[in-house]
């Protein structure tokens, strides 16, 4: 076992350190340490939320684009908001305080308009092939930032649509993959790592490891091997990240105004507000990219009810967030990223829904070294498909890995014969977004 | 002849104003960004800062033919003819104006006249060429025997070539292990189970013998090849629906391993046992099932393109087979010539032909987003397949017949009336329909699961060759995807016949078809043409199978080396091929591949001489078990296990839908992970998303790729499960009850303990250490249990 094996796959953990020469080297932006990913499983609807159409209104009830469609206008009213004049419709009150935080990304194309697919697309940039999520890959690359923290969160994740893959690791070392807190659809609170709680009291697991490390040591001064060195090690780190893990997961910590911030207490708003804090707490302490899923945006029929509700659950906490952020001098270096697999149609389908669209959504980013208050790329006069500033899944990749300082076409992991990249062979570096 | 003139003789004063006039800006401006030097960034190994380096071009070739507008890659890019290849790209403002398009014309048809000088700095290799003398592909020879000076050590040849190269290097063998040790590292290498208490050691040949002819055995060893063929119950990828007769094929390489079939004939059935010659029904439905190794890996069933569906799983197959078999990545030939061996895309191709005309029955379920349904292949009771216990009341049958035939009826009209007139009023909405479809899906595959009377049908995942001519009517609705499916459209390979040669692996370019066949250089060219009637895949069996292939028997011997020592003699377990390793003993390597052949191809042969050496019994860095022998020891230790075979898995009584996801599915994702019986691990259910907790969290295989070697991770993780998982703390609470009974003292409980957990008597400091702890109460014990569990010597085998 080589130096570099060793340091990969043993003592050091979720602390793995990292390709930090590598960043150093390749002089992208750096500006990011870390991500919230905030997830929006199903697919909002663009044009009734950050892209704003005006001929959709008034060419509502006329053919679409695709044969036998028909528009169908957004029925919320659109504003410009702060400085930067973003338009955001009425569905979003409070973040629209914090418009001067986003950069909007209206020009998003992906390729297949199915959900696995595309969500697939979005977490490993693959959705015909295993790949390393998105998380794995930032991890693999810039290591964690405590070592008593898993570096790679993911909350609530959804169980279909490519489940575990999302935040998996496939080829790279296991270390890399996500550890999931909470599942799909269920509530945040009372949810836990696994394996975090101890069965005994303290001071009973604290004997008991005792004598697992005199064995261990036992076994050493027979045969001195740097993976039993590894073996104890990992015993102390984990005793360590139980203790650690449930202080931060506490949000009884944070005082009623910061609770409140986030809508916590509040029907709507509370669980994905905790969601939030939970983000929060975790990047602060140290853990290099968490993802918040949040669901369900597939709004194929009953739009003018799910969407309204869905878009309350999520207003509050996201403006809490990024106000929270901002006021612990956080944005600046962490990234926040908003958006979900793709968007939905301008045309209606069945009497109130939209179908899926991966011609033209919207995500935004916020924080982490992107232009704040600036739009990028724009959809057509009914927001069918991007015109101009077409960003696809594998740019959106190369510019988050930029953000962090990675370069896309640098950040290889060698398997089966050949180097893998999260960006494959495409991808180019939005350069007009990053600060 | 002229444009070559034309170069050396230098450019006319028009010529090179029309260049820096009309072309330089425009390269250095559009290009230059991806393809100079001065960028550092050479996309598709194509610059075009120099004159040599435009004509010299990049991976698809010269990038320009002086004279040749029509013939110039260039042109073609600026053109836009294709949106893989159109340039600039869309993202640097796509394609230029047509003004500019008609200099570069111009430009070219009058000779390319260009004055920057430079040499390209890219250095043409022809790797698969220079790869044709790469080791692998040279004949196995016959070593000869090496005499070492110390002649008494040797018990075999192994010993005899290892000992050579220890002597060569001035080293010399390390010391034995004690009887215990050996005793346990035979129990778990072969059986992946702890020595039992009261284990006979003194005789460790005749253990071999007995272990290997153990079920245990077979269960192992089984497990190392279903890492291999990259087994799953599941399809993975995108919408992960379950494959409930995937633990047939398990069962297969389970009785293989146990019969110890010829590693030849295995390779002939899991590739064409459907077109082997059988005696009678059991023996017929055995080989079927064999062919389940081509059925059984992932695909994405959401393909909304049959076509693209069916050339990528030929693919997946091409890349299972050569990978496994041949230890090559064939794969890596779809799009263009492999760049490191000396496989073209022609050969992949030919290759793709044979699988193109094969039918693959993988059974999943029909629905919105299982597309690409397919049916299973039914046997015959007379087969005597074992049959899940599972019985549906007759009555439930007919009404959920009923059910699926109304469902059919709705789904039917409702599809018509939605193609005849798509948008109008009342239309059954998207949503509406895919649950119809789906629900409709699901009910059919029910139904179809069982026999009108209630019991199952024995149904198995496997291959079968396509007829020679295609069915008449072949389009959406037939009934091509069996009863369960909603008619699968066709993919348009519906009989036996050639692959089209597609450009860059595009399914949308066809340029020919190439003749189903063999990899040309690998064959040596005795690729005799495929047969008509037939897809070709029992002559690529017989190929792989022969003593002739360079690769075969090697790639096996190495695996099997792999699976005892922890690192193959060919550390690359996987690629043999010229980005691969090179042996660290090439004689004993083709001393192994020869012998093995020579000995009927027997693996418990292989392993018995394997782990019968000298070198076996020498001290060595011990390594961490892997997931299933820490699990399955544990419950041995604890005396839970319950060792007998068990047929399907919880997955396989779970039937046919998604794992996970929002709607339909038939077991959550949660129920994959947290599943754990007392019987051995190989009998967990594994899907391709998730796998149980206790087996992922130990570096459990990948099922998504042929994986002959596992990683292995020392992580904090692995630390949380061992000291705070439900499954550890039984154990060890079963463990602490069972010493407890042993005596009433402590020293008589503690030797008891570390027998089954250790296979051996506790040292003196281990005493001590864990006295502290006893306070002779059952949580004391089941603390110095699991703290036992947690340790180095039971972790790491010795």
């Amino acid at each position: 076992m080589n130096r570099r094996h060793l340091l990969q796959s043993t003592p050091l953990a979720f602390g793995w350190l990292g390709l930090s020469a590598l960043a150093a080297q390749t002089g992208p932006a750096k500006s990011a340490k870390r991500v919230i990913f905030l997830c929006m499983r199903g697919a909002p609807s663009h044009v009734d939320t950050f892209d704003y159409k005006p001929r959709l209104e008034t060419d509502s009830g006329k053919p679409g684009a695709r044969p036998g469609t028909q528009l169908l206008g957004s029925r919320w009213k659109f504003r410009r908001h702060g400085q930067s004049g973003h338009w955001i419709s009425e569905l979003f009150p409070q973040l629209a305080t914090c418009a001067d935080d986003l950069c909007v990304l209206n020009g998003m194309q992906t390729d297949l308009p199915a959900h696995p697919q595309a969500y697939l697309k979005m977490h490993t940039g693959s959705s015909q092939f295993v790949r390393p999520s998105l998380g794995a890959w930032t991890h693999y690359g810039l290591g964690s930032l405590n070592d008593n923290l898993p570096g790679f969160i993911t909350i609530t994740p959804a169980s279909g649509f490519g489940g575990a893959q999302n935040y998996g690791s496939a080829f790279l070392p296991a270390q890399h993959q996500g550890t999931r807190i909470g599942a799909d659809k269920r509530p945040i609170t009372g949810a836990e790592v696994a394996n975090l709680r101890p069965k005994i009291d303290p001071a009973g697991q604290r004997a008991e490891l005792d004598l697992v490390q005199s064995l261990n040591r036992s076994h050493l001064t027979l045969h001195a091997d740097p993976q039993v060195e590894g073996l104890i090690e990992s015993y102390e780190l984990a005793y360590r990240m139980q203790s650690e893990m449930p202080a931060v997961m506490d949000l009884t910590r944070e005082t009623e105004a910061t609770r409140q911030l986030y809508g916590i207490g509040e029907t709507v708003t509370d669980d994905f507000g905790r969601k939030c804090l939970l983000a929060r707490r975790l990047v602060e302490a140290g853990v290099r990219f968490v993802e918040i899923t949040h669901g369900d945006w597939d709004h194929h029929s009953d739009l003018g009810e799910k969407l309204p509700a869905s878009c309350a659950g999520v207003d509050k906490p996201l403006c809490g967030l990024l106000t929270d952020l901002k006021a612990r001098g956080l944005l600046k270096d962490t990234l926040v990223i908003w958006g979900g697999e793709f968007g939905r149609t301008p045309h209606v389908e069945g009497n109130d829904g939209r179908d899926h669209n991966v011609k033209a959504f919207t995500l935004w980013m916020a924080g982490g070294g992107v232009k704040a208050g600036v739009s990028h790329g724009a959809s057509d006069d009914h927001g069918y498909e991007a015109v101009s500033g077409i960003v696809t899944i594998p740019d959106w990749h190369a510019t988050i890995l930029h953000l962090l300082g990675l370069d896309h076409e640098k950040l290889t992991y060698r398997h089966a014969g050949r180097n893998f990249r999260l960006t494959d062979i495409h991808g180019s570096v939005v350069h007009d977004i990053v600060g | 002849m002229k444009t070559i003139l034309l170069l050396i003789a230098g450019l006319s004063a028009d010529q090179a104003t029309f260049f820096e006039a009309r072309i330089r800006p425009v390269l250095a401006e559009k290009c230059y960004g991806c393809h100079s030097q001065q960028a550092g960034k050479v996309k598709g190994g194509l610059l075009l800062d120099t004159r040599a380096a435009t004509l010299q071009g990049g991976d698809n070739g010269p990038a320009i033919v002086p004279g040749d507008a029509e013939a110039s890659l260039l042109i073609q890019a600026l053109r836009w003819q294709d949106a893989d290849t159109g340039m600039p790209p869309k993202n640097k403002g796509g394609k230029l104006p047509d003004s500019v398009l008609a200099d570069f014309e111009q430009w070219v048809n009058m000779g390319a006249p260009d004055p920057r000088d430079g040499d390209s700095p890219i250095v043409k290799t022809d790797a698969p060429e220079t790869a044709k003398s790469w080791w692998a592909y040279q004949p196995v020879k016959r070593p000869e025997v090496p005499s070492p000076k110390n002649s008494t050590w040797a018990f075999n040849d192994i010993d005899r070539f290892l000992l050579a190269a220890l002597e060569q290097d001035g080293s010399e063998p390390a010391a034995d292990v004690d009887a215990a040790t050996l005793t346990r590292r035979l129990y778990l290498d072969l059986t992946g189970l702890p020595p039992p208490a009261d284990v006979d050691t003194s005789n460790p040949d005749r253990l071999i013998g007995q272990l290997l002819e153990t079920r245990q055995f077979a269960e192992r060893w089984a497990r190392h090849w279903l890492d291999v063929s990259r087994y799953a119950e599941t399809t993975g990828r995108d919408v992960n629906v379950t494959q409930p007769e995937a633990w047939r094929y398990r069962d297969y390489v389970i009785d293989a391993f146990a019969r110890d079939m010829p590693f030849d004939q295995f390779i002939r059935e899991q590739i064409a046992g459907d077109l082997l010659p059988d005696s009678g029904d059991p023996d017929r439905a055995s080989k079927l099932i064999a062919t389940g190794f081509l059925a059984i890996g992932p695909k994405g069933l959401n393909n909304t393109d049959p076509r693209q569906f069916a050339v990528d799983l030929a693919d997946e197959q091409i890349d299972a087979v050569s990978q496994a078999f041949l230890g090559l990545t064939i794969s890596c030939a779809r799009c263009h010539d492999h760049k490191f061996d000396p496989i073209t895309q022609r050969d992949y191709t030919a290759l793709a032909g044979i699988f193109l005309s094969s039918e693959t029955r993988f059974g999943t379920v029909g629905g919105v987003q299982g597309r690409n349904a397919s049916a299973l292949i039914e046997v015959p009771d007379s087969a005597g397949l074992p049959i899940l216990n599972r019985r549906m009341d007759p009555s439930e049958w007919s009404r959920k017949k009923a059910e699926f035939d109304s469902l059919t009826a709705r789904r039917d009209a409702a599809l018509a009336s939605l193609r005849r007139n798509p948008g109008a009023e009342g239309q059954m909405s998207g949503f509406e329909m895919v649950r119809l479809i789906t629900r409709t899906g699901q009910v059919g595959a029910e139904i179809d699961r069982f026999h009108p009377d209630g019991t199952l049908r024995t149904r198995v995942m496997g291959v079968l060759d396509k007829p020679v001519t295609a069915p008449e009517r072949v389009g959406r609705n037939t009934s091509l995807g069996g009863p369960n499916s909603r008619g699968r459209r066709s993919s348009g390979f519906e009989s036996i016949a050639d692959s089209p040669f597609f450009v860059r692996g595009s399914i949308d370019k066809e340029n020919g078809t190439i003749p189903r066949g063999l990899p040309e250089f690998l064959s040596r060219g005795q690729s005799a043409p495929m047969p008509s009637d037939s897809s070709g895949r029992l002559e690529l069996a017989e190929w792989i199978a022969s003593p002739d292939n360079t690769l075969t028997a090697r790639v096996i011997v190495n695996r099997v080396w792999h699976w005892i020592w922890g690192r193959g003699l060919v550390e690359s377990v996987d690629n043999f091929g010229a980005s691969g390793s090179t042996p660290s003993n090439p004689d004993l390597l083709d001393h192994l591949a020869t012998e093995f052949v020579t000995h009927g191809w027997s693996l418990k042969k292989l392993i018995q001489t394997i782990v019968g050496s000298h070198a076996y019994r020498m001290q060595r860095e011990p390594r961490r078990l892997d997931a299933e022998t820490i699990r399955d020891a544990m419950l041995a230790a604890s005396g839970a296990l319950d060792p007998s075979p068990q047929a399907g898995s919880l997955i396989a009584m779970a039937g046919d839908g998604p794992i996970g996801g929002d709607r339909f599915q038939v077991m959550p994702e949660e129920a994959v992970a947290t599943a754990n019986g007392r019987y051995r691990s190989l009998y967990l259910p594994i899907a391709r998303s998730v796998q149980p907790e206790v087996l992922s969290v130990f570096d459990f295989t990948d099922p998504n790729t042929v994986m002959g070697a596992r990683e292995t991770t020392l992580v904090a993780p692995q630390a949380l499960y061992l000291m705070n998982s439900d499954f550890v703390a039984e154990q060890a609470s079963l463990l602490a009850r069972r010493v407890m009974a042993a005596g009433e003292d402590f020293e008589t409980r503690f030797r008891h303990a570390t027998q089954l957990v250790f296979s051996r008597a506790p040292r003196a400091d281990e005493l001590a250490a864990a006295r502290r702890l006893d306070r002779g109460d059952s949580a004391s014990w089941t603390s110095i249990c699991r703290a036992l569990f947690c340790s180095a010597d039971f972790l790491f085998l010795p």
